[in-house]
């Protein structure tokens, strides 16, 4: 997991580099600091402490650490189902959006307290709507079909 | 006798009913915010700052700053009660703290821990009060190439400081700057990495990142280290004890270990990134060295439990020195509320404190007021943190969540940042798992535009030489003092390294 998160940094990194090399000016024409002064230094110096991370821990020995780590299952669990109330929310709106989300998490991470679970579920849609909506005046998601 | 003029004023301030009560509901989120385990200020402030948008900037900072000092009253009763720090910043209050919840003891304790958090809280608020105004002074005359090295100096010795891997700190940091030069190039208004989005234009918003590498980012870590698994059955019964209240002895013994320690706190916590983890521990040690009776130390000594206490809720009170007068945070929460202050249109810097008086001295007023509603809350509301310290953490995540996604969208009505929010988590979750710090991303993130700027108007002023940086006096002085901040960060490490304890969560 540690060598596909370092792998990530360092291929954004490098299309940073590469974009601020190709579509950015160092100087202006005024021969002032341009849009890609900062960008380019620091693209190439993120690409650069990256390959020497990578360099220092495969001597270490630690770059494939974690990689059969079963505690992520939990984690990646939560993660899945809150990415996908980011895209209930976008479409169907909070009001179904919040308690399927928290029904459902509820449901995997509290087995067995059905009344807690559906209790929760039921009475923080309402005081969110209450909270933003009424309280504090904000908007809302109201989805695409409302 | 001005400063005295300049109290009296921002009392005046923060003395309405309305501010009073932001003030006394953001110390009490603070408090709960502080007793949920994982859960530090940064990740509070950054939860709770876009529901204070409605608010007026003064009662909003007034209230995000109760949460910051708050936070560090509430992680002491989990320490006490529950053997397990709410924050990185009371490691060291579970040492004597636990063993004498243990001993029968939990009563006395939870309220010495909050004698000696308000001594600290307002001793370190005092310091403000008499150091803020002198370092405005000095500062005053700052000028582009200045303010460009102060930006430097608080990533750079936050990553200096760092305890684990400074590589990856470093990384952290060119990360967050790199992450603020999305967005359109004010001088030559090139777009840059905004691939035609018109929702980047403006560039990559700090909120819905601070929100995500803090707030999301700790709730998939606490599951990913089996936090949700875990009940509440080792939690001290301490309504059962015959004693609630301390012993005359217990302060007798402790009347001096407040006062020394806060002052040792608060200088702890001026130094950029050094935090009140640092003095907590610095502090336990000292006592323990002054001590007569040494042994007794880690097996339920009241002293041992006051130090530290005392040492980080002023350390606290010190990291809002620079914030204030430099517009530099030395935390990942100073930097939550740096950027809280720039949203509200206030820039803290050397001119703060002369072109918004009534804002600064407001703030620094309300933290005396803070600090005395603290120590109320602190000793009658135990029952109620208590009560939040039992409810489980797979129930409150994803609560925490809600809240984080809905407070997220209310700021621009934009789902396109929601989905930064969560993107932010996933990566601080993996930030955190894998030693980079969250916190230089953020600090990074924040200061980086301003670095950018300020160069710019340097080579201006210097027409392109670098020269200038070493031909004026006060630069010069930074530069220096960036030295010694650098040589601290190598013996502070020396120290952690020595006494084998983990710093920070930076």
């Amino acid at each position: 997991m540690r060598l596909f998160f370092y792998l990530f940094i360092l291929v954004v990194a490098v299309c940073y580099t590469y974009m601020a090399f190709v579509d950015l000016t160092f100087f202006t024409n005024r021969g002032r600091m341009g849009p890609g002064f900062f960008p380019r230094i620091l693209g190439v110096a993120i690409v650069l402490a990256m390959l020497l991370t990578i360099l220092l821990d495969i001597k270490k020995g630690t770059l494939f650490s974690g990689a059969q780590d079963s505690q992520y299952q939990d984690a990646a669990v939560l993660i899945g189902l809150s990415l996908t109330f980011g895209v209930l929310l976008m479409v169907l709106g909070y009001i179904i959006a919040i308690p399927a989300y928290i029904g459902a998490t509820l449901f995997y991470f509290n087995r067995g307290k059905h009344v807690t679970n559906a209790a929760v579920t039921v009475a923080v849609p309402v005081v969110i709507h209450f909270l933003f909506g009424g309280l504090l005046n904000a908007s809302l998601p109201h989805g695409l079909w409302w | 006798m001005e400063i005295f003029d300049n109290l009296l004023m921002g009392l005046s301030i923060a003395i309405t009913p309305m501010n009073l009560l932001y003030l006394l509901l953001g110390a009490a989120i603070g408090m709960m915010i502080g007793a949920i385990p994982g859960f530090g200020p940064s990740a509070g402030i950054a939860i709770l700052l876009p529901v204070t948008f409605s608010m007026d900037p003064i009662s909003a900072v007034m209230m995000l700053a109760a949460i910051y000092y708050g936070a560090m009253y509430g992680g002491t009763i989990t320490a006490i009660l529950l053997n397990t720090p709410g924050d990185s910043t009371t490691v060291a209050s579970t040492f004597d703290g636990f063993p004498l919840a243990k001993q029968g003891r939990a009563g006395p304790a939870l309220v010495m821990q909050a004698c000696a958090s308000f001594t600290g809280g307002t001793i370190g608020v005092i310091l403000i009060t008499l150091l803020a105004p002198m370092f405005a002074m000095v500062t005053r005359s700052f000028g582009p190439p200045e303010f460009f090295l102060l930006c430097l100096l608080g990533i750079l010795t936050l990553v200096a400081l760092m305890s684990g891997n400074w590589i990856l700190g470093l990384v952290s940091a060119l990360i967050g700057f790199a992450l603020g030069t999305v967005g359109v190039d004010l001088e030559t208004g090139h777009q840059r990495f905004t691939f035609g989005s018109s929702e980047l234009i403006g560039g990559i918003h700090f909120i819905p990142v601070a929100i995500g590498l803090f707030g999301i980012g700790e709730l998939f870590h606490a599951f990913y280290s089996g936090a949700h698994k875990s009940g509440t059955g080792g939690i001290v019964q301490y309504q059962n004890e015959e004693r609630f209240w301390p012993t005359r002895k217990d302060f007798r013994e402790s009347k001096f270990t407040m006062p020394r320690n806060a002052i040792l706190g608060f200088c702890i916590g001026l130094i950029p990134g050094a935090g009140a983890t640092i003095a907590s521990l610095m502090a336990y040690s000292l006592e323990k060295s002054l001590s007569n009776t040494p042994k007794k130390f880690g097996q339920g000594e009241m002293r041992g439990l006051t130090a530290p206490e005392s040492a980080n809720n002023a350390a606290s009170s010190g990291a809002m020195v620079p914030l204030l007068t430099l517009g530099i945070p030395g935390s990942a929460s100073t930097a939550v509320l740096l950027a809280a202050f720039i949203m509200w249109g206030l820039r803290p810097g050397p001119l703060l404190m002369a072109e918004n008086p009534e804002f600064a001295w407001g703030l620094i007023s309300s933290m005396y007021l803070g600090n005395m509603a603290l120590l109320v809350i602190s000793i009658f509301a135990i029952p109620l943190f208590v009560y939040i310290i039992k409810a489980p953490y797979r129930i409150l995540a994803p609560l925490v969540l809600v809240v984080c996604v809905m407070g997220t969208f209310s700021v621009n009505a934009s789902v396109i940042e929601v989905f930064i929010m969560l993107g932010a988590g996933v990566i601080g979750f993996l930030m955190k798992r894998f030693g980079f710090s969250p916190a230089a991303v953020v600090l990074a993130l924040v200061l980086g535009p301003m670095a950018e700027e300020s160069l710019r108007q340097t080579l201006i002023i210097s027409r392109g030489s670098f020269d200038i940086f070493f031909l004026r006096s006060s630069s010069l002085y930074i530069m220096v003092f960036f030295v010694a901040v650098i040589l601290s960060g190598i013996l502070l490490n020396a120290y952690r390294k020595k006494a084998n304890i983990q710093g920070a969560p930076l």
